[in-house]
């Protein structure tokens, strides 16, 4: 039960009590919830495609379907914020999404309008901001290309700017296994970049 | 023309660059029908996760009560030796085993029957094909035997009730019981009084007219109709209802809902009876046409109740259709009436559930449509 009172904040319940009502199964926090993790959710999804793709609200609803899995089964072991927590969920299944695109067009090759490899820049007169959006596009693809959980690590590190003992919490390792995940990341997208370098 | 490796500077820069700019407002109508949509599949989400809680307490609750009667019952044998009758008086009656499908209906729906489990009285127990539940009651034991279903009344002081609604259960008594103590068993056209005797009885259902069969292996029954003794069986004997007509047949359990169906749907029913009762009774009875007429019946009944907006009770309906003819011509409509009324009914997780049975048994079948977007939703 969550207490009402006159000031607007204190009716505003915390993670805590968030939290609690889902593991209690209280369908009537259904909007709470939605509406206290939307933000971190989207701001997720866009960060890892660089855009609102057109599954956007699919992919909206299966992060919202894992995080209230997760807290259900008391994944959630509350030693980060519930935003912090949905947004490493988020970020997982988009980067679920964007290796379940690469595979597809590995075997059907559709839609390649909207999920093709990036062409690296032909020539060096591209303009300056076209060059820029291309090279991060391929950034992107590198890291659906790389093994999940180093991808993962080093998208919510050094792009969302998440510390290490956070992540080591989100993902259920050790501090150490998530730095050796980042450095072992980061040098896998720095060969792949060399590598893709030397080959255009 | 390759360019010079990637530092790790750059590769940094490059990574932040992926987490700067700012993140574009949606069109607010997208988002709301989003919302809508997330709110909507959350909140399923959540009443699944307390319907499972739920049943985690019943079946904890279930398991207490057993322990319960476990330690009260071997406390009681300890305790109260000379006066074995106190520990019967705890419950209805006990599973002693289960064989195959067995489910019994409570007041909060049917779950699957268990060994051990207690029956406190007012339960159903319904058996599908090849299957069979042995109950302990009183001084002996039940055994009902396979498309069976029995009502375990809730007993008094001097009196056990078993209501047969269809089928056959064998009741073996080795002890008598107590002076001025009896078991009644109760089919739709007769009650056999029992004090201490082997003996079976079937409720047959003969061109749509419930029929009493009753075969006694030892001691003494009494056959009694409308409130009258219409027979003294001994050992070796037999009795076979006469055809009566339906204004005396009591009715045999059923579920709410088929009570509450449409006037039609019970008029033919009777109807159906009377047209069967008012043929010749001299020795001959009806030709068995085997259980059309009744399963059309509580079908019917399904349909009314589904009609009249009672979804909670459809759903219940077609699930007794299942669990009395589970090879049913009408099968397939069930399943499917099944799990439509439970999903209107907004019973989120026992739709899915019966959904997911539905695509089991017809993976091509009509409502296949449905099925897979009430089975998925979750």
């Amino acid at each position: 039960m969550i207490e009402g009172g006159a000031d607007p904040a204190a009716r505003t319940p915390t993670d805590e009590q968030l939290v609690d009502a889902v593991q209690r199964g209280d369908a009537a926090m259904a909007g709470l919830v939605y509406d206290r993790l939307l933000g971190a959710v989207d701001h997720a999804l866009y960060r890892v495609f660089g855009r609102r793709e057109h599954d956007h609200d699919d992919l909206v609803q299966a992060a919202f379907e894992q995080i209230v899995l997760t807290l259900s089964r008391r994944s959630y072991a509350r030693a980060c914020s519930l935003q912090t927590w949905a947004s490493t969920i988020a970020t997982h299944v988009a980067f679920n999404a964007l290796r379940a695109r690469r595979r597809e067009r590995r075997v059907f090759d559709r839609d390649a309008s909207n999920i093709s490899e990036p062409e690296p820049p032909a020539s060096a007169d591209l303009e300056r901001t076209a060059g820029a959006r291309a090279e991060l596009e391929r950034v992107r693809w590198l890291l659906a290309n790389m093994k999940p959980e180093r991808a993962e690590t080093v998208f919510l590190h050094d792009v969302l700017g998440h510390d290490l003992a956070e992540i080591a919490h989100m993902t259920r390792v050790s501090v150490a296994a998530a730095q050796s995940r980042l450095v072992r990341g980061r040098r896998e997208l720095r060969d792949k970049l060399t590598k893709e370098q030397l080959t255009s | 023309m390759s360019r010079p490796e990637p530092s790790d500077h750059d590769l940094l820069r490059t990574l932040g660059e992926l987490g700067k700019g700012a993140v574009p407002v949606e069109d607010p109508q997208r988002a709301f029908y989003r919302r809508e949509r997330v709110v909507r599949m959350v909140g399923a989400s959540l009443e699944a996760q307390a319907e499972i809680q739920r049943r985690r307490t019943r079946r904890w609750l279930w398991a207490s009560a057993a322990a319960a009667v476990l330690v009260a019952g071997l406390a009681g044998a300890f305790v109260l030796r000379p006066q074995p009758a106190a520990v019967a008086k705890a419950s209805a009656g006990e599973t002693r085993s289960v064989l195959g499908q067995v489910s019994v209906r409570r007041a909060d729906g049917a779950t699957p029957l268990h060994t051990g489990e207690v029956l406190v009285g007012g339960e159903v127990v319904s058996t599908g094909a090849r299957s069979g539940v042995e109950i302990g009651i009183a001084s002996g034991h039940a055994d009902l035997g396979g498309l069976s279903e029995l009502e375990i009344v809730p007993p008094t002081a001097n009196e056990r009730r078993l209501r047969l609604g269809t089928g056959s259960v064998d009741v073996d008594l080795p002890r008598k019981l107590e002076a001025g103590k009896h078991l009644v068993v109760e089919t739709p056209d007769a009650e056999v009084l029992v004090v201490g005797t082997a003996f079976t009885v079937e409720v047959g259902n003969e061109a749509g007219v419930r029929a009493t069969h009753v075969s006694v292996r030892r001691g003494t029954v009494w056959i009694m109709q409308g409130g009258k003794q219409r027979a003294v069986l001994s050992a070796g004997d037999d009795w076979r209802s006469p055809i009566v007509t339906a204004a005396s047949a009591p009715a045999a359990p059923l579920p709410k809902a088929e009570l509450a169906a449409a006037p039609e749907a019970r008029a033919a029913g009777v109807a159906q009876r009377s047209s069967v009762a008012a043929r010749p009774a001299a020795g001959s009875r009806p030709v068995d046409s085997g259980t059309l007429a009744e399963e059309n019946r509580i079908f019917r009944a399904a349909l009314a109740a589904r009609n009249a907006g009672d979804n909670a009770g459809a759903a219940d309906t077609f699930a007794s259709l299942l669990a009395r003819y589970p090879r049913s011509v009408l099968r397939e409509q069930a399943l499917a009436g099944e799990f439509r009324a439970l999903d209107r009914a907004g019973r989120s997780s026992a739709a899915t559930v019966a959904a997911r049975r539905y695509l089991a048994s017809y993976p091509s079948g009509f409502a296949r449509a449905d099925a897979e977007r009430v089975a998925n939703r979750l």
